[in-house]
């Protein structure tokens, strides 16, 4: 009735203004969509894990490895992927916090003077220290192995072992001759991070710093350390999360079954006939939960080391 | 004893000012700096030279003691590499993989970013859930595809359940069934799929923090100029993320070539070697045969690949970091 007695241009426009509202509703809903699948595609494999690791016993079959549990959940598949992987969790968290924590340490403070106390060809010291970030470890893995081999200190520093205390022990097949490892191979990582911290900080504060007397450690102290907490807690979620998740490392250097670490330990499991799917599931999934849970609590801090590593992040 | 004396005080203001003028916090900065960059010399520097010249030593048995001091054997494990049929596998396999994985990671990647970019409603927890493989590690990637993979129970199911073969064959076409990794021309592809799983959030990450850095003035001009969405996304914002898209590439091509966890957790080099990569080939090599020096040759060229794009790409940006 309207459209009758209105002008005809003015229906036109009408009209016009509905299909662009339509083809913009359209529009939104082919972006959510899209997202939406890609969100499902991505948390697929997730699931599957999920379903599989919490269903009893009594269900697992590979065959309906899609299907959730339909008689309640069980929790028996994560005792038994505990059993298999707990060892492996402990040499990790030996090896991975004292590492993650020295490299920082040492990150912070190359990293400051990489950004404050530049000296002639600093610049291209830095890059030569980068090109640690990209290096296939295949290129140093044997002499890294040779070298581990040859330096040794008392068997009581490296393997806690008191049967054998007075005895001398080789750095390799040992906890920390993994941790010694990792500490230099973050290196190149922490000092970048810490460097593109410290960088922003204005020289001027420095230079105030100086007049009143500060040296090269007061700075640090007074001034750098003070303020680097967040670069702190990139760096270690960064060095954790590396670190744990390392399988090449840790499988040339530290591949006793007796302190292996975690990603050692899953291949084990995977590669064994007597440990069921859903096992694997759980202790696939138990050995992810502490770089996940960084993940998801401190996604922020996670993502700005994400970002760091991409060398001009 | 008078002479010592009179004459210690002068000696001690000269070093003083000595002390001074090579000003002491400089030098300090040196010391602390030091061990890391003799860390940095020996272990990387150093390691790379050691296993250059590991490459060229008379292999012996397995279980002898690799020594530098020879005998060398010239290119005599070069040419064994190069004679052995599984080192053409490999490299098909790591251009099959490389391609692909940069392709998937690079696309998908850019398109979600630019899907992300549209003011969308929940985009912190798409985010999360894109780049929460990234925080798994390729081991338990591996062990989780190796299942999803499976030719009867793996995806070859999920799109029989979801009806997909049903359709496939309205259209006269036979039944989703790839073999996956045990067929030798999938195999790679297979494990693309899982590597790309795991980086492709992270290459989204790279690219919208690319897009989000573009000024939203340049896009209001654009779209002012009547420029559509796709008009925007071509000619101004994928010019404008170029320089992510290098790092993106530099970032994926390394790890490409260093693809060694994910191939020892979904099951080795596969049948035929159709899996097998010059990582966990070298890896094999050296520490499970005991065949340093061939295994350093494939050390060597890894190095020498990655040197070839990371160099020229760290001497360009020589002067922003």
């Amino acid at each position: 009735m309207a459209t009758t007695t209105a002008p005809p241009e003015l229906a036109a426009a009408a009209g016009t203004i509905r299909t662009n509202r339509v083809a913009r509703v359209l529009r939104r809903a082919f972006v959510y969509v899209f997202l939406i699948v890609v969100a499902i595609l991505i948390f697929m494999p997730s699931y599957v894990v999920l379903v599989n690791a919490l269903k009893p016993f009594s269900e697992v079959h590979p065959t309906t490895m899609w299907q959730p549990p339909t008689s309640g959940i069980s929790l028996e598949s994560f005792q038994r992927g505990w059993l298999a992987v707990n060892n492996n969790m402990i040499a990790s968290a030996k090896v991975t916090i004292p590492a993650a924590i020295v490299s920082s340490l040492l990150g912070s403070i190359n990293g400051y003077v990489f950004a404050k106390w530049r000296f002639r060809y600093s610049n291209i010291i830095f890059l030569l220290v980068l090109f640690g970030l990209f290096l296939p470890y295949q290129g140093i893995l044997i002499p890294l192995v040779i070298t581990l081999t040859q330096i040794k200190a008392p068997c009581i520093l490296l393997t806690a072992d008191f049967d054998r205390a007075f005895e001398i022990c080789t750095f390799y097949g040992t906890i920390p001759g993994l941790v010694l490892t990792h500490t230099i191979f973050g290196i190149p990582i922490t000092a970048l991070i810490f460097r593109a911290y410290f960088v922003s900080v204005p020289t001027d504060l420095i230079e105030a710093a100086r007049v009143d007397g500060a040296g090269f450690f007061g700075v640090y102290r007074h001034i750098m350390f003070p303020i680097a907490a967040p670069a702190f807690a990139v760096v270690l979620i960064w060095q954790f999360t590396q670190i744990w998740n390392d399988y090449l490392l840790s499988l040339s250097i530290l591949n006793n079954p007796k302190d292996a670490p975690v990603m050692v330990g899953v291949v084990n499991t995977s590669n064994s006939y007597f440990i069921e799917y859903n096992v694997q599931f759980a202790a696939a999934l138990l050995v992810s939960i502490p770089t996940l849970l960084f993940y998801f609590l401190l996604g922020r801090l996670f993502m700005r080391g994400l970002l760091a590593g991409a060398v001009k992040g | 004893m008078a002479t010592p004396a009179l004459t210690r005080p002068p000696q001690r203001s000269a070093l003083t000012r000595a002390w001074r003028f090579v000003n002491r916090d400089r030098v300090l900065a040196l010391i602390v700096l030091s061990p890391s960059l003799l860390l940095v010399a020996i272990f990387i520097y150093g390691f790379i030279a050691w296993t250059s010249l590991v490459a060229f030593l008379e292999w012996n048995l397995p279980n002898t003691p690799v020594s530098i001091a020879g005998p060398y054997n010239g290119i005599d494990n070069w040419q064994w590499l190069f004679d052995l049929p599984r080192w053409y596998k490999d490299i098909r396999n790591m251009v099959i993989f490389t391609v692909l994985f940069l392709a998937e990671c690079m696309i998908m990647g850019f398109l979600i970013a630019a899907f992300l970019d549209q003011q969308v409603k929940g985009e912190g927890i798409f985010r999360t859930i894109y780049i929460m493989p990234f925080a798994i590690s390729a081991v338990v990637t591996g062990v989780v595809w190796q299942w999803m993979m499976h030719q009867t129970n793996g995806f070859n199911r999920l799109i029989d359940l979801l009806g997909f073969n049903h359709i496939l064959g309205l259209f006269g076409l036979g039944p989703f069934e790839w073999l996956w990794m045990s067929d030798q021309n999938i195999g790679m592809v297979a494990i693309s799929f899982a590597a790309s799983w795991q980086m492709v959030g992270y290459t989204m990450a790279l690219y919208f923090a690319g897009i989000r850095g573009i000024s939203q003035d340049l896009r209001e001009a654009a779209q002012i100029d009547g420029a559509g969405t796709v008009a925007l996304y071509m000619n101004i914002i994928i010019p404008l993320v170029r320089p992510v898209s290098l790092t993106a590439f530099i970032i994926l091509f390394g790890l490409s070539l260093r693809l060694f966890d994910l191939v020892a957790a979904i099951g080795g080099s596969g049948i035929n070697f159709s899996t097998d990569t010059f990582a966990y080939h070298m890896v094999q090599l050296a520490f499970q045969d005991l065949r340093f020096a061939r295994g350093a040759v494939i050390a060597v060229i890894m190095v020498l690949l990655s040197a070839i794009v990371v160099v020229p790409y760290l001497w360009s940006i020589r002067r922003e970091v």
